[in-house]
């Protein structure tokens, strides 16, 4: 039952989002953007970095 | 399953023991916020999670963070090596050694054993999303606070990368979230849990 129940919603259509924020969003619902595929760094600067994308690279400055 | 490699996602590599470094940082191996509570809250979420990509994103982060737990397993092994019973004493690492010699034990910074009640596993996905949202903020400003106290490059260096691997986390929780919620009925994400009611109830709301 609850295998045949997953199979289903893996069926589901995969709606994947193309804006950041959704058309129709709700009050009393958190929303993070979507990050879409744009620049990256080098393997190497990103290994380092712990993050393939500059967007979501962000160092802690304080002390 | 699991398969093992013989090697740190980063690597931990400290030339100058500090004890004093060791019982703060330790709170990332079994504290509140830690790597093990992370691990665990994930890879035991994952399972009621509805939708086979949303169970996919809780196993990765959660392999991930067991690799998380191991460097700062390493970290604090590494910080305790060869100390001296001077060093001990004066870096407040006594209260540690007594109970548990230079072994790596899970507790948080003020000596709390690791225990389950640091996390949740609700069985509803948008209750588990949000905890995990959450624990990955958590788990940042505990490494903010530690790169307050932390001055040693050999430290740092591997503990920032754990610090951003958290905020990459908290972006990918955060579209597993609106993964969940695109498919639900925005007119009331609450009318009920996809995890658990009946089949062709969450079938709709899951957009079929």
């Amino acid at each position: 039952m609850k295998n045949e129940c997953r199979q289903m919603q893996d069926n589901c259509k995969n709606e994947v989002a193309k804006t950041p924020f959704p058309e129709n969003y709700a009050l009393a619902m958190a929303y993070v953007p979507y990050q879409s595929f744009n620049e990256t760094y080098d393997a190497e600067k990103a290994f380092c970095q712990g993050t393939l994308f500059p967007c979501l690279d962000k160092p802690f400055v304080g002390c | 399953m699991f398969q093992y490699e013989k090697k740190l996602q980063f690597p931990v590599n400290i030339k100058n023991p500090n004890p004093a470094y060791a019982k703060i940082i330790i709170s990332q191996y079994g504290g509140p916020d830690g790597e093990l509570a992370a691990s665990l809250r994930y890879l035991s979420q994952r399972f009621t999670m509805p939708r086979g990509d949303l169970i996919g994103l809780l196993t990765d982060v959660g392999v991930e963070e067991l690799g998380h737990l191991e460097m700062i397993g390493a970290i604090v092994y590494q910080l305790t090596k060869n100390l001296s019973q001077e060093q001990i004493k004066k870096q407040g690492f006594d209260a540690y050694f007594v109970d548990h010699t230079t072994g790596v034990y899970p507790s948080s910074a003020a000596g709390v054993p690791f225990t389950a009640a640091y996390l949740q596993s609700k069985g509803d996905v948008l209750t588990d999303l949000h905890e995990d949202m959450a624990a990955e903020q958590k788990a940042r400003t505990t490494y903010d606070n530690i790169l307050r106290l932390v001055d040693d490059p050999d430290v740092r260096e591997p503990i920032k990368f754990l610090r951003e691997r958290e905020i990459v986390h908290y972006q990918r929780f955060g579209e597993a979230l609106r993964i969940a919620t695109d498919n639900m009925n925005e007119k009331n994400f609450y009318a009920f849990n996809p995890s658990f009611d009946k089949c062709s109830a969450a079938k709709k709301q899951m957009g079929c």
